[in-house]
């Protein structure tokens, strides 16, 4: 069928319909043609049993059709649907269309379409009852205080978890489509005349563009957001817990949710963010500040003390105090690799392990930590291949690096160490100088969409203020 | 031109590591005796100076140096005087990457080739000025935190391990108070308050003149303040005459920490202080250099900021042969030759034009 503009309605019959969704549709399974007769006439309703469940299309559809059928009603033509609609098809959404060329879409998205023949238009009925995973703990980002419910695959859970928690009128969610293949929905959400106008015409403007093939999960759009200067450091935070995203929308940040990912994406993020939890705030004030000086400081441990070790144990070895010194020395005696090489090895071997955790079926993992603990650990000190203090200053760097409220920061950070361990084998603590200052230059350099990572202040009215 | 302005907190840490910097270290000379009088002393007329240099730059109705050098001095004359600058501010940056070289090979690094050191050094200060005044301004707050942190725990370290003894400041003044005086005059107005004179290549970003003025000047008292406590414990825990031959006094004061046998050597704060310092001063004057061949040449100021940099690299091994010499150039040379010509003779210069064009134009 081409799409003759202004005249489809003279096309639509019943033949024509049926042969659209024969079109369209071909042989899939999950097709379901239903012949109702209703006032008389012949209908057909057409559905993907995929996108809907049997008992409610039974008990909210073709129930009350077939009692319409059956009734001894018999309104005039041009009251048909009208009829449909307000008596037997009560509480479910329905619109009607004459496109031809369209109502495949909506079927496609869960629609049931019923035609009557001699009819001018179709009627669509919202029929989409989707199985979801319950509402659950988040797995990525707990807390041991404060609430425990978590972002679904579903957008309209989702949507609901944040609309429960800010009851304001000003909060707005606005749709799109990405995709060119898999069309799926994707909402912004933002509280109106709060938000910075110009991020989120920057936002909408991006996403309306995007020539994106398919999306699957939030994290696919943040090359999206791609800033100018390339980085490591993520401009696009993520998150699995609602009262997170409802702090940075009060914040006067935008929120992406995306279908089918239990991650709520937030915008514009800074550095910051990478290291404030939500439990912080449900705690004492005191020990809240704490925690947030120790992620700093986990932060600079994760980075930088195997290089640090490494650079002091071959090149400054005058800066240990003696006592320690010989210790450290004590332990190297009879290791035959030198120092960075060790740190290397076990850096590797503790990244194999990680990804080995987290990709491997569940019901094996005990296996995995007695080999990493017992083989990988003590029995390679205890066959000299490395030294205990290399492997306690390799652990606490990894430990460390974890500590970040958002796991992908983490991970992220754990590829600069390497940089700095290398830095830091050649030079020294020169070296180590050299990375830090590069990361604290490059931190200053980059911007998440026009405002600086390393700000301070986290809304538009304290900025102003300043 | 739109240019953002930094935000009033940034300008004062700049300015305040800026003067702090090296002169932490390799600031006041320690030919005379009394070296916290020169460095308090020393104050009065660098707020002078502070002063001129504003009023320079109102009174030329202009928003940074370089315009008001352009518009005063004429196309030509204009252009050379900014190429002149130019360069000096690229020779005082590549005096500082020596300063900071030398005392890292003496404290960290004693056999690793210092060109290689350089060669990274000098990709450091080419990224962090390209990315223009905002990222130094961010840069400066961290960089000021950490020296004034590490500072403080040096000088908490030295008095919990008992080497600071007040009575070494005695005898006060012993030859009178012309050395100190003849000191001031000789350098410390020059290095490192003088050096002010960088931030008017910049001024438009930094605020407005009275603003600027208002800030250089608490800049100015508060590292003022920092470098003379730094000269009152160096002299405490050294004596005078340790510390006249002492190359790195500061360091050597350092090497007394001594607490418990455990915390001995605190040598890589020193080195750190300096490195970050360093990068920041650098950073400065390589970003004020690239202005200053940009607004020559017509350019974006961001292509000549990687060149420039490995400029400065090289000529930091190229300019002395050793240190002795590099100190003593700078102590003779670069004050009479370079810093008294840039920093007072050509602003007065200028200052006299833009008098004499006024009043020239007022009859007209």
């Amino acid at each position: 069928m081409t799409t003759d503009e202004k005249t489809p309605s003279a096309d639509i019959n019943m033949e024509s319909v049926k042969e659209e969704i024969k079109r369209c549709f071909g042989s899939t399974s999950d097709l379901a043609s239903v012949m109702i007769r209703i006032f008389g006439e012949e209908g057909v309703l057409s559905y993907l049993t995929s996108m809907t469940n049997t008992a409610f299309m039974m008990d909210n559809v073709i129930k009350p059709l077939i009692i319409a059928g059956n009734s001894l009603d018999t309104p005039s033509k041009d009251q048909w649907l009208d009829r449909i609609r307000e008596q037997y098809l009560v509480g479910l959404s329905t619109e009607t269309t004459n496109d031809l060329g369209n109502f495949t879409m909506l079927v496609m998205k869960g629609y049931a379409c019923l035609y009557i023949a001699g009819m001018t238009e179709i009627l669509m009925i919202d029929v989409k009852e989707l199985e979801m995973r319950a509402v659950a703990e988040p797995t990525t980002q707990s807390v041991a205080i404060g609430p425990k419910d978590g972002f679904t695959e579903s957008a309209d859970t989702n949507i609901s978890l944040i609309r429960r928690r800010i009851q304001n009128q000003k909060l707005r969610f606005e749709k799109y489509e990405l995709g060119e293949k898999t069309k799926t929905a994707v909402y912004l959400s933002y509280l109106e005349d709060q938000v910075e106008t110009g991020v989120l015409n920057q936002i909408r403007e991006q996403l309306r563009h995007s020539k994106m093939d398919r999306l699957f999960d939030s994290s696919s759009l943040e090359s999206l957001f791609r800033q100018k200067e390339l980085s490591l450091f993520p401009t696009v935070y993520n998150s699995e817990r609602p009262d997170t995203i409802c702090e940075g929308l009060l914040e006067e940040r935008i929120a992406i949710i995306v279908n089918g990912s239990p991650f709520v994406l937030m915008v514009p993020s800074f550095f910051k963010d990478y290291f404030r939890s939500p439990e912080d705030a449900y705690q004492r004030l005191s020990f809240g500040v704490f925690n947030r000086c120790l992620r700093y400081l986990t932060f600079l441990i994760s980075l930088c003390l195997p290089a640090v070790y490494v650079s002091i144990t071959s090149y400054h070895q005058e800066l240990i105090p003696t006592m320690l010194l010989t210790s450290i020395a004590a332990q190297r005696q009879g290791i035959p690799f030198p120092a960075v090489l060790e740190i290397l090895v076990l850096e590797i071997t503790f990244e194999i392990l990680r990804e080995a955790g987290t990709r491997m079926p569940r019901i094996i993992g005990q296996s995995i930590s007695i080999a990493g603990a017992l083989v990988l650990g003590q029995a390679a000190v205890l066959a000299g291949f490395v030294s205990n203090i290399s492997i306690i200053v390799v652990s606490l760097s990894i430990i460390s690096g974890f500590v970040s409220p958002v796991y992908s920061f983490g991970a992220r950070i754990c590829l600069l160490r390497y940089g700095f361990i290398v830095l830091g084998s050649v030079l020294g603590l020169f070296g180590v100088f050299l990375g830090s200052a590069f990361l604290l230059i490059h931190l200053s350099r980059i911007e998440a969409f026009g405002i600086a990572y390393l700000t301070s202040s986290l809304t538009n009215l304290e900025r102003k203020r300043e | 031109m739109m240019t953002t302005r930094l935000k009033p907190f940034h300008t004062f840490t700049i300015m305040f590591v800026f003067l702090l910097g090296t002169s932490l270290i390799f600031g006041t000379p320690r030919l005379v005796e009394d070296t916290w009088l020169v460095d308090l002393i020393s104050l009065v007329p660098s707020c002078a100076l502070l002063m001129f240099y504003t009023y320079l730059i109102v009174a030329g109705k202009s928003t940074d140096l370089y315009s008001l050098l352009y518009e005063t001095w004429g196309r030509f004359l204009g252009k050379l005087l900014i190429l002149g600058y130019t360069v000096y501010f690229l020779y005082i940056a590549s005096r500082n990457i020596r300063d900071m070289i030398e005392l890292i090979k003496t404290t960290l690094l004693a056999n690793t080739p210092e060109e290689l050191l350089i060669l990274l050094f000098s990709f450091l200060i080419a990224y962090a000025s390209s990315g223009g005044l905002p990222t130094i301004g961010r840069i400066a707050i961290p960089i000021s935190g950490m020296v004034i942190l590490f500072f403080v725990i040096l000088a908490v370290l030295l008095g919990v391990s008992g080497s600071v003894d007040t009575e070494r400041l005695l005898p006060l003044l012993s030859k009178g108070i012309s050395p100190v005086l003849n000191a001031t005059w000789n350098s410390t107005i020059w290095f490192p308050y003088g050096e002010i004179v960088v931030f008017l290549v910049f001024l438009n970003g930094l605020g407005e003149p009275r603003q600027f003025r208002k800030l250089g000047l608490a800049s100015m008292i508060c590292s003022c303040i920092v470098l003379t406590f730094s000269s009152l414990l160096q002299i405490c825990t050294l004596g005078k005459e340790n510390m006249r031959f002492s190359v790195f006094a500061l360091l050597d004061a350092a090497r007394q920490i001594n607490i418990a046998d455990f915390i001995t050597r605190m040598d890589a704060l020193v080195a750190f202080i300096i490195f970050f310092s360093v990068l920041l001063k650098c950073s400065i004057f390589l970003y004020a250099g690239t202005k200053g061949a940009a607004y020559v040449f017509k350019k974006s100021y961001t292509k000549f900021s990687l060149p420039c940099a490995i400029l400065i690299g090289g000529y930091s091994i190229l300019v002395t042969d050793n240190y002795a010499e590099h100190v003593e150039e700078g102590l003779k040379y670069v004050i009479f030759w370079l810093h008294i010509p840039m920093q007072l003779a050509i602003p007065v210069a200028t200052l006299l034009l833009v008098w004499i064009r006024n009043l020239k134009g007022e009859e007209l």
